[in-house]
């Protein structure tokens, strides 16, 4: 008896590793294939798989799949293994994969890409750069570098996208208003601007915000809505004279008056104009392209990613200069490549990475959603002429006046590539304007409370 | 007085309809608005009815993800999960409930109190125990655990049943000569074969209800489970109401397919965890 | 030979007993070996990893309490406020989910029609995944077009900002805990029906009312399972997260930055291992604590049929 009890627990047990067993082939085929293909060595002819992850709208993910295809035709020893992740679970996604040794080899990066260069987890890019001469510095835009120190670079953007004004020009024609500019000199005020907005608002009633019985607990037609991130208010930050830091880069700056002002004329289009939604109204707004093409709102000021998403709805939509305080300021956004030091295939890697970061190989998302980062595309004009053509899809009347030429001249830093320590204290800056929206506090307030926060995080400046 | 008795059953009534209502209206307001168009969802004051009803979200919300994916990653998961805590747990309460050893009732009590422990506590070590061995981002770390006991939980809900069984059965086997496991095979596990359908249940829906697990295991697209795509669906489409509660239903259904079929069990169950208290 | 059988007999049942434990240890084997991998193990690693600097990708060094000062003494301006948070729901939420549930298990438990369409229907938001209740509840609570602000005007009451207002977060969260409350309604239930009407029967016969049964009976005799009930949501209270992640991601202004959401943050978006196992630390000792102070107290007010003999 007691034989066969054991029997049975023994074939139990085996059962159980089977069957463990079992699910780990049938749910880690992808993984080991990877691995596999990451064993093969590095030979020429030799099949290399690399993984890379990045993140973007369903339209992105598509436009960046088919320029892996195209680099993949052009190398055909080279695989990409895409991971997309959604961008809100980017981080956390990455962080968990390097802690458990599945660090990609190449990936989209955000702000906190310069936490890792600090603590050595990925190639600084200007070491790279020594042994390829087809990449020199001064060919990309002044400030569309992600350096951890002074010589040690996450690399330039892999492409740029900028703060933009986008609306709906039938809301424009319906409501009798003149479209948004297009030249930074002609910028709206921001009295023009509020004053356009108004017109464009509408509650259940069919009231504009100044018309006796405006209901603002029933807004059907928003005249404007903004992100609410830094990227949307720093540049009516900088426009009035304020920063994010002091010069030096030794002080919080956003709760100088300069700031303030410009981020309580923001509050104010919310809880005082009525013409844009809070945060709590935006949760029912559909995103930027749907939100302009279901009219729910008339301009919108988002990243110009947008454009692409814009220009698969069939509406006719356009883009406008940002409305100034005082004087006309923007900057470039965007990611960088990043190439992990665990890589086993860094050179494999920093191919891709040059791949996608040539406005040449990837024009078709140039053509509607990137930006190039090279100074010769905003300069010659044949180059222009094959992303920023007004003629193509994806690119609006009015794009090189006021998304091209109005970014190029007038860029600042963003604060996200030159703020030491950016995420956290924009972390702690964010929690403390979501009352500032909400018409709990004002801008001042807000930001004199939240300065003994972000004090023991302000760590200096990167690049200017 | 009758009229009072009369009261008092129509107040009882009320409080139990309003109840009711509380349980079941969330429920009625996410499959009304999974079958409406855009405009209609954000129409004011809100219309009850759909019209005309849109099945279409339906067919929108599961191409745009690959749902297909994720529901064979789930099921993956859950068979897995469901026969390890079947499984270990039976063996593991029988021990409990009828093997006299030295340490057994601290065992248990270790065991007992480790329900009471959060898993928070335990959450970062085991990430870092398994992505040491290189076994994060598949469904290992997720079905595991399953295997070891499946949770002190049901192993104590088991334990209560195999209590109730009365004990002179297996004493008569045991002086014919039958060992442990064929007592605990061909008498016990008979006996209690609601029980572990009882058990199975549970550990389906904890297994298919996983958020944090997979949140945290699962990195790469393609093994993300439905509760991960619904969660990414959200990043990609909000304010997109219409189509979100018809990827919200798709991922429901299924639990609410398995309470239908099992719910006697399930009182039977949930009654079982508290007789103990 | 007597001498000699008794021996035998004694080496039999020694080895019968050894061969006895052998079995109960192998039975037990798989929650055995689980606790250790599973709770024990990582419990003493994450205490060891509290001490250090560990990132996920560093190999970690020794900084002693560092981790626990930084986040008790106020370097992390985080921590306090997740407790407060985090407390402030359990506060909310326990009580309610109780006495909710308690008050509809009591009246189920009358002689109604309909008994089991009803306690079905009670418990069927507890199984919906807990992804989908926070879809189905962002849609119901959303200011502008949910049902929920719907609802309150058509009563003529004002709106809410629910979850998007600093103050309401949390007990727009508590209020939504509520409608998950059915698991523990049916605990009630079972309680309610093993009361033996014996008991009633005394107070009825001394015509006592309703009110006087409820007071003298079914409290005393169901203070067992209110005392289980109290404890298990004290513990899930502590653990909410996915409602923080998927609904408010912590916000607004950080007002529903629950403990758990917390420590993910730390781990996974600050890559803070050590940190975040410190915070795990403390966790388990506050719920120890609260338990130990529940159970303490449990003996003034938990009656247990025929005390002591369990």
């Amino acid at each position: 008896m007691t034989k066969r009890t054991g029997k049975w627990k023994v074939s139990f047990i085996f059962l159980a590793i089977m069957a463990l067993f079992v699910t780990a082939c049938g749910t880690g085929g992808g993984g080991s294939q990877t691995n596999a293909g990451q064993n093969g060595g590095t030979d020429n002819g030799k099949k290399v798989m690399l993984k890379f992850t990045f993140w973007g709208s369903p339209e992105e993910k598509k436009a960046v799949e088919s320029a892996i295809k195209a680099f993949e035709e052009k190398n055909p020893n080279i695989t990409i293994d895409s991971v997309h992740i959604p961008g809100t679970d980017f981080l956390q996604k990455l962080n968990a994969m390097i802690a458990g040794n599945e660090a990609p080899d190449i990936s989209y990066s955000a702000a906190w890409k310069l936490k890792m260069g600090e603590e050595g987890l990925i190639y600084n890019f200007f070491d790279l750069m020594k042994d390829d001469p087809s990449i020199k510095k001064e060919d990309y835009l002044e400030y569309a570098w992600w350096n951890w120190e002074q010589d040690k670079s996450a690399g330039p953007y892999q492409a740029s996208v900028v703060p933009s004004l986008m609306y709906n020009a039938d809301m424009f024609q319906e409501a009798g208003v003149a479209l948004p500019p297009t030249k930074a000199e002609e910028a709206w005020t921001w009295e023009q601007f509020v004053d356009a907005a108004k017109k464009l608002t509408l509650d259940r009633n069919g009231k504009h915000p100044d018309d006796p019985g405006f209901d603002p607990k029933n807004i059907k037609q928003y005249g404007v809505k903004l992100s609410l991130g830094w990227s949307s208010y720093m540049p009516m930050v900088l426009s009035n004279g304020g920063d994010y830091l002091t010069a030096d880069g030794k002080e919080f700056r956003l709760s100088k008056p300069e700031a303030t002002e410009a981020l309580q004329r923001i509050a104010d289009l919310i809880n005082v104009h009525h013409v844009s939604p809070s945060p709590v109204q935006a949760s029912s707004i559909p995103a930027p392209a749907t939100a302009l093409q279901s009219k729910k709102v008339a301009m919108i000021i988002d990243g110009s990613w947008n454009h692409l998403d814009l220009s698969k709805t069939n509406i006719n939509w356009g883009v406008g200069v940002l409305p100034v305080i005082k004087d006309y300021k923007t900057f470039f956004l965007g990611g960088s490549l990043i190439i992990f030091k665990s890589s086993k295939h860094p050179k494999e890697a920093w191919e891709f990475s040059k791949f996608l970061t040539d406005p040449q190989n990837v024009l078709d998302l140039h053509q509607g959603l990137w930006m190039p980062q090279l100074n010769k595309w905003y300069e010659d004009p044949e180059l222009i002429d094959e992303w920023a053509n007004e003629e193509l899809p994806g690119r609006p009347a009015g794009f090189q006046d006021a998304v091209m030429r109005s970014t190029y001249e007038h860029a600042e830093p963003s604060p996200e590539n030159n703020v030491k320590n950016f995420v956290e204290i924009d972390a702690a800056v964010a929690a403390a304007l979501d009352q500032v929206w909400l018409g709990e506090k004002t801008a001042e307030q807000a930001m004199k409370e939240v300065e003994t926060k972000v004090k023991p995080l302000v760590q200096g400046t990167y690049l200017k | 007085m009758k009229a009072k008795a009369w009261f008092e059953k129509g107040l009882i009534y009320l409080v139990l309809t309003a109840g009711g209502i509380f349980s079941l209206l969330p429920l009625v307001w996410l499959i009304r608005s999974s079958l409406m168009n855009m405009g209609q969802i954000f129409e004011l004051p809100p219309v009850w009815i759909p019209r005309p009803v849109q099945f279409s979200n339906y067919s929108e919300a599961l191409t745009i993800l690959p749902f297909g994916q994720y529901f064979v990653n789930t099921a993956i998961i859950v068979v897995f999960s469901v026969l390890g805590v079947i499984i270990t747990s039976s063996i593991s309460a029988y021990s409990f409930a009828r093997m006299k050893w030295r340490g057994r009732n601290m065992v248990f009590g270790l065991l007992l109190s480790s329900m009471m422990l959060p898993y928070a506590v335990t959450l970062i070590p085991t990430f870092i125990g398994w992505s040491q061995i290189g076994l994060t981002n598949s469904f290992i770390p997720l079905i595991a655990p399953a295997w070891f006991g499946g949770g002190a939980f049901n192993i104590f809900l088991l334990r209560q049943f195999y209590l109730s069984i009365p004990r002179d059965l297996d004493e008569a086997a045991y002086v014919d000569g039958a060992g442990h496991w064929r007592i605990f095979r061909s008498i016990i596990l008979p006996l209690t074969k609601p029980a572990l359908i009882v058990v199975g249940l549970f550990s389906f829906l904890a297994a298919w209800n996983d958020f944090l697990g997979p949140l945290v295991y699962l990195n790469d697209e393609t093994k993300y489970t439905l509760a991960l795509g619904l969660q990414q669906f959200k990043g990609m489409y909000s304010a997109e109401w219409h189509l979100m509660m018809a990827a919200a239903t798709v991922v429901l259904l299924p639990a609410i397919i398995v309470f239908f079929i099992g719910q006697r069990y399930f009182i039977e169950g949930i009654t079982l965890t508290g007789i103990k208290a | 030979m007597e001498a000699i059988s008794s021996h035998t007999g004694n080496r039999m049942r020694k080895k019968r007993r050894t061969q006895r434990e052998l079995y109960g240890w192998l039975f037990a084997l798989p929650a055995i070996l689980g606790l250790l991998i599973f709770t024990l193990g990582p419990m003493i690693y994450s205490l060891y990893m509290s001490f250090t600097d560990y990132s996920g990708s560093n190999s970690p060094g020794f900084i002693g309490l560092d981790n626990y000062k930084r986040m008790l003494g106020g370097g992390d301006p985080y921590f306090y406020k997740s407790l407060a948070v985090t407390f402030y729901f359990v506060i909310l939420s326990v009580p309610t989910g109780i006495v909710y549930s308690f008050l509809l298990a009591i009246l189920l438990n009358q002689n109604v029609k309909g008994k089991s369409i009803f306690r079905t229907i009670f418990y069927l938001p507890s199984i919906v995944p807990i992804i989908a209740i926070s879809f189905i509840w962002l849609w119901l609570l959303n200011p502008d077009l949910g049902l929920a602000n719907e609802l309150l005007s058509t009563l003529g009451l004002p709106g809410s900002q629910w979850i998007f207002g600093e103050k309401s977060v949390v007990p727009s969260l508590a209020l939504m805990n509520l409608w998950t409350t059915g698991g523990t309604m049916i605990i009630f239930l079972a309680g309610l029906q093993d009361i033996p009407r014996s008991l009633y029967e005394a107070i009825e016969m001394d015509g006592g009312s309703r009110l006087a049964k409820l007071r003298h009976i079914t409290i005393p005799m169901m203070t067992p399972t209110i005392f289980f009930n109290l404890i298990m949501g004290i513990i899930n209270g502590f653990q909410v997260f996915s409602q923080a992640y998927v609904m408010t991601n912590g916000g607004p202004n950080n007002a529903s930055l629950f403990y758990v959401f917390y420590l993910y943050r730390e781990a996974f978006q600050f890559s803070r291992m050590g940190s975040a196992s410190a915070i795990a630390w403390v966790l388990f000792a506050i719920i120890m604590v609260l338990t130990y102070i529940v159970f303490k107290t449990s003996n003034k007010w938990v009656y247990y049929e025929g005390d002591g003999a369990r």
